[in-house]
C-alpha cells in the first residue's frame, strides 16, 4: 500500500511540474464513493456528486476530492492517462487543456458496472464503461474502468468528447452526433498512434506500423475499424447511410454508426489510396495521420451544434484552406477523401482578392417566418472569380442551410434532360413488361424458394409436397410467456433474431443486457437452429454456452438463456 | 425463378425510373468528377443490403432532414462587419447584436453575449456568442462568429427570431422537477443557476426549467415548459 501510494504521489508530482501552468486532475475513486454509501449510491447522490464537482453545491461529498487512496494501481493508470492526453492536446492541437483554458479534467477511476449489468452496483467485472460529461461550463469527468483506462483510443476518444462539448457542443443525435462521436474517434486513435511512436515532439513524425492502429477496442475485442467500418455493423459511404429513430434503441439516430462513414473519410485523407470496399472513385493521396487531424480538429473548431455532414465538409475545407492554402496537396486529398465516402459536394472557399473591402449590408430584410426551415441569406460580397481549381464543376445546393458562394448551374440541361427523359420512358417500358411476364406465377412459390437459407446446402423440397403437409407449430416459452415462431420467416436467411434493438431485431427484448442482434433462429428443413450473433453477454443451452457465430439444433424441450437473464424454452 | 428474376427485374428498372424522375440532374461521373457522386442517391435504395449482408433498415444519401429544422433559423451569413481596433469581445458582441437588430434577426429584448474564444484557424478567430432574450439563454444557442482582420465576416449557428415570451414562470421549479422526474427512470437535478431559460425549435417557442440527468448509457437533459408545466423535449448530451 505504502509503495502504490509512493508511486502515485511521484506521478503526481511530475505530471503537477509537467504542466506548471495547468490543473492537477481531479481523481475519484468511485469504489471509495460506493464504499461510503453503503455500496449503493443512489442515482440522486451520484448526480449530486457530479455538480458538486463544478463547485456549484457544497456537502459532504466534496471531501472526496484529491483522495488518492483506494485502488492504487487505478489511480496510476489515471494520472498517468490524464497526463498523456494533457501532453497529446497540447503538442498536436497546441492546447491547453481540453477547453484550450487549463480545465481541470475530472476523472473518476474504478467505476466498473456490475456483471448484471445494472448501472450504479459497484460490481468486480471489468467491462466497457467510459463517457464524457459536460455540464455548464465547468463540470467534466471521464468514467472509466481499469480494462478501458488501458484502452488509450478510448481515453483519447473521451477526452476529445470534452473538448467537443465546451467547443461546438455538438448535438448528440443524427448527423451532428454522428460527427461527434467520428471526430472524438479520429483523436483517439491518432492519439494511440502517437502513443505508440514513442510520444514524438514533433507529432509529423507519428508511425502507423498497423492497420489495428486504425481500430477502436472494446474489452478484447475491436469496437470499431476505420479502414472496414462495414466489420462492426457501420456504413463507410453516404450510400449505406442508415437512418434510425433518435432514441436509445435507434442509437440517438445512429450516432455510432454513420460516424462510419466520417471515419473512413478520415482514413484515407491520412493513409491514401481508394475507398477500400468499393476500390473505386477518386485516389487520395494520404497527408498522414497528424495533418489529417490537423484538419479535423480545425474544423472541429468551426462547427456549431447542429453542423451536420454537409456543413462539415465546408469546415473542413476551409480549415484546410486556411492551414495548408488555396490548391494545396491537403485541400485536394480532403476533397478527394470525402468525395469517395459519398459526402455531398461543397464549393471550396474562394481565395481572398488582394484589395478586397467590406461592402455595406444588403437592405433586404431577413425572412422570419419560424415555422420555416431555415433561412437563406444571400451573400452580400460577391464572390471574387478565383476559384479553386480542385473542382470545376459543382452540383447545385439541394439544402438552403449553408449560403456560401453560390455553384454555377450543372452541365444537365438540353441534351442531357432529354437523354433523361428517353432513358425514363425506356426503363418504365421494360420494367412494366418484365412485371406483365412474371404476373402469372403464384407467388407461393416464389416465396418458398427465395426463403431458403444460404446457407442451408439441402435442396429445397417440391412446392405440392410443402403446401399439402400441414405446417408444424414452433411454440416457444420467453420467460414464462408463450411465443408462436413464424415458419416463413424462420425460413428465409436472416430467420429470426432475438435483441434488444428495435429496429434490428425481430422479437425485441427490452433488457439492456440483451444485445442489439443476440440470438439468430433458422429454420431448416424441419429442425430450428440458434445462432449467437456474437452478443457480449452470450447464449447458453441447456447450462452449455455456444459459440458465437456457430448454428446449433434447437430441440424441443430445450433452454436457452440470453445473457444469464432472459430464458427462451422450446415447447413444440 | 425465371419469373422472380423477372419480377425483381421489372421492379428495378421502374424504380430506376423513378430514380432518375426525381433526381435533378443526370449526373455522370466522368464528367463532373466524383464531387457529384453523393449529390442523390435514389430513395429506391433504401432496402440495399449492407456490407455483411444485414438487413439495413432506411438509408439515405443526403442531407439529414430529421436533423432539422433546428431552432427558428439557421443560417450562415456574410456580414461582413467592421470592427473597432482593439475592442473587446463583449464590444464585438454588442456590434454584431446591434447589427443583426438593425436587420430584423433579433428583437429588441435580444442579444448575443461572447460566450468565449476557440483560438484560431488560419487567418481566421473562431469566437462563439450565444443568444439571450430578456436576460435569459437560449438553450443549446451557441453561435460561430468568424473574424478576420478585425471585421466579422461571417455568422453561423441557430438563431431564434421572434422570440417573444413572458420570461416569469407560472411553474415553480420544485413543480418542475417533480415533472422532469416522472418522465425518467433516473433522478434529475437543476444545473441552477441557469435552470430557467429559453427553448426555440421547429419554430415553436417555450419558457423552460433545464434539469439534467442521466445513468451510465447516457446523459439526458430533460426541459420542463414553466407555463404549461409539461415535459418539451429530452435531450441526450452524451452516451457510451
Amino acid at each position: 500500500m505504502l509503495v502504490r501510494l509512493t508511486i502515485v504521489l511521484v506521478l503526481l508530482g511530475i505530471s503537477s511540474l509537467s504542466f506548471a501552468n495547468q490543473p492537477v486532475a481531479h481523481i475519484f475513486d468511485y469504489q471509495r464513493f460506493c464504499a461510503q454509501h453503503k455500496n449503493r449510491p443512489s442515482q440522486d447522490q451520484w448526480w449530486r456528486y457530479l455538480v458538486a464537482l463544478s463547485g456549484r453545491v457544497d456537502g459532504d461529498i466534496l471531501v472526496y476530492q484529491n483522495r488518492l487512496e483506494g485502488n492504487g494501481e487505478s489511480l496510476v493508470m489515471a494520472i498517468s492517462q490524464n497526463a498523456q492526453y494533457y501532453d497529446a492536446f497540447r503538442r498536436m492541437m497546441g492546447m491547453d487543456g481540453v477547453d484550450g483554458r487549463g480545465l481541470r479534467h475530472n476523472l473518476l477511476v474504478n467505476m466498473n458496472r456490475g456483471s448484471n449489468g445494472e448501472p450504479f452496483e459497484c460490481g468486480d467485472g471489468d467491462v466497457f464503461d467510459a463517457m464524457s460529461v459536460r455540464q455548464g461550463d465547468e463540470l467534466s469527468f471521464d468514467a472509466f474502468s481499469k480494462t478501458t483506462m488501458a484502452l488509450e483510443e478510448v481515453v483519447g476518444h473521451e477526452a476529445y468528447h470534452a473538448f467537443i462539448g465546451y467547443n461546438s457542443a455538438l448535438e448528440y443525435e443524427f448527423q451532428s452526433g454522428a460527427l461527434n462521436e467520428a471526430l472524438a474517434d479520429a483523436f483517439g486513435v491518432v492519439f494511440r498512434q502517437w502513443l505508440e511512436s514513442g510520444r514524438p515532439n514533433n507529432p509529423a513524425d507519428i508511425q502507423v506500423r498497423s492497420d489495428a492502429l486504425w481500430q477502436l477496442r472494446d474489452v478484447g475485442q475491436p469496437l470499431r475499424d476505420m479502414i472496414s467500418p462495414n466489420n462492426h455493423d457501420q456504413p463507410d459511404h453516404m450510400n449505406q447511410y442508415i437512418k434510425l429513430p433518435n432514441t436509445p434503441d435507434g442509437d440517438w439516430g445512429g450516432v455510432h454508426y454513420n460516424s462510419g462513414i466520417i471515419n473512413h473519410a478520415f482514413y484515407l485523407l491520412a493513409e491514401g489510396g481508394q475507398h477500400r470496399r468499393l476500390g473505386s472513385g477518386p485516389s487520395v493521396n494520404g497527408i498522414g495521420p497528424y495533418r489529417a487531424l490537423s484538419i479535423w480538429h480545425s474544423g472541429a473548431t468551426l462547427m456549431h451544434p447542429y453542423t451536420d455532414f454537409r456543413d462539415a465538409r465546408e469546415k473542413f475545407q476551409l480549415a484546410a484552406v486556411e492551414l495548408f492554402g488555396h490548391g494545396s496537396t491537403e485541400v485536394q486529398s480532403l476533397v478527394d477523401a470525402l468525395d469517395a465516402v459519398g459526402i455531398q459536394f461543397v464549393p471550396l472557399p474562394q481565395a481572398p482578392a488582394s484589395n478586397s473591402q467590406p461592402t455595406e449590408p444588403a437592405e433586404t430584410p431577413p425572412v422570419v417566418d419560424p415555422v420555416a426551415d431555415p433561412v437563406v441569406v444571400p451573400p452580400q460580397n460577391d464572390p471574387i472569380p478565383a476559384p479553386d481549381p480542385v473542382v470545376t464543376t459543382p452540383t447545385p445546393h439541394p439544402d438552403p442551410v449553408v449560403n456560401a458562394p453560390q455553384p454555377t448551374e450543372p452541365v444537365a440541361s438540353g441534351e442531357s434532360n432529354s437523354r433523361r427523359w428517353w432513358l425514363i420512358g425506356l426503363l418504365l417500358a421494360a420494367g412494366g413488361a418484365l412485371l406483365w411476364l412474371s404476373r402469372r406465377q403464384p407467388f407461393a412459390e416464389v416465396t418458398n424458394q427465395a426463403a431458403s437459407p444460404a446457407w442451408n446446402g439441402s435442396e429445397p423440397k417440391p412446392l405440392r409436397e410443402r403446401v399439402n403437409r400441414s405446417a408444424p407449430s414452433y411454440k416457444i416459452h420467453i420467460d414464462g410467456a408463450k411465443l408462436y415462431l413464424e415458419e416463413s420467416l424462420m425460413r428465409t436467411k436472416d430467420g429470426q433474431v432475438f435483441g434488444r434493438s428495435q429496429s434490428f431485431s425481430h422479437i425485441v427484448i427490452a433488457n439492456t443486457a440483451i444485445s442489439r442482434r443476440h440470438l439468430r433462429v433458422c429454420l431448416i428443413g424441419e429442425d430450428l437452429w440458434v445462432t449467437d450473433l456474437n452478443s457480449q453477454a452470450g447464449v447458453v443451452l441447456n447450462g452449455q454456452a455456444i459459440a458465437e457465430m456457430q448454428p446449433i439444433r434447437w430441440q424441443v424441450g430445450d433452454t436457452l438463456t440470453l445473457a444469464n437473464r432472459v430464458k427462451l424454452e422450446r415447447k413444440s | 425463378m425465371k419469373r422472380v428474376i423477372q419480377l425483381l427485374m421489372g421492379t428495378l428498372l421502374i424504380a430506376g425510373a423513378l430514380y432518375l424522375t426525381f433526381e435533378p440532374t443526370l449526373t455522370d461521373d466522368s464528367e463532373q468528377g466524383s464531387a457529384s457522386s453523393s449529390s442523390g442517391a435514389p430513395s429506391t435504395d433504401a432496402n440495399a443490403a449492407s456490407g455483411d449482408g444485414t438487413p439495413a433498415p432506411e438509408r439515405e444519401n443526403s442531407e439529414n432532414s430529421t436533423n432539422q429544422p433546428i431552432g427558428s433559423t439557421q443560417t450562415t451569413t456574410q456580414i461582413p462587419l467592421d470592427l473597432p481596433a482593439g475592442g473587446s469581445a463583449e464590444e464585438n458582441a454588442a456590434i454584431l447584436t446591434g447589427w443583426l437588430q438593425e436587420q430584423g434577426w433579433l428583437g429588441e429584448q435580444d442579444e448575443l453575449v461572447e460566450l468565449f474564444n476557440s483560438g484560431a484557424v488560419g487567418s481566421v478567430e473562431v469566437e462563439r456568442v450565444r443568444q439571450f432574450h430578456n436576460g435569459l439563454p437560449v438553450y443549446d444557442s451557441n453561435l460561430v462568429v468568424l473574424r478576420r482582420d478585425n471585421v466579422l465576416v461571417e455568422l453561423d449557428g441557430a438563431l431564434a427570431v421572434d422570440l417573444n415570451l413572458d420570461v416569469e414562470p407560472t411553474v415553480s421549479i420544485e413543480e418542475a422537477w417533480e415533472t422532469a422526474n416522472a418522465s425518467v427512470s433516473f433522478n434529475v437535478v437543476a444545473a441552477v443557476p441557469e435552470a430557467l431559460q429559453v427553448h426555440a425549435r421547429a419554430g415553436e417557442t417555450q419558457l423552460v426549467w433545464v434539469f439534467s440527468g442521466g445513468d451510465m448509457r447516457a446523459r439526458t437533459d430533460v426541459l420542463v415548459d414553466a407555463h404549461r408545466n409539461e415535459v418539451v423535449r429530452k435531450v441526450t448530451k452524451g452516451a457510451i
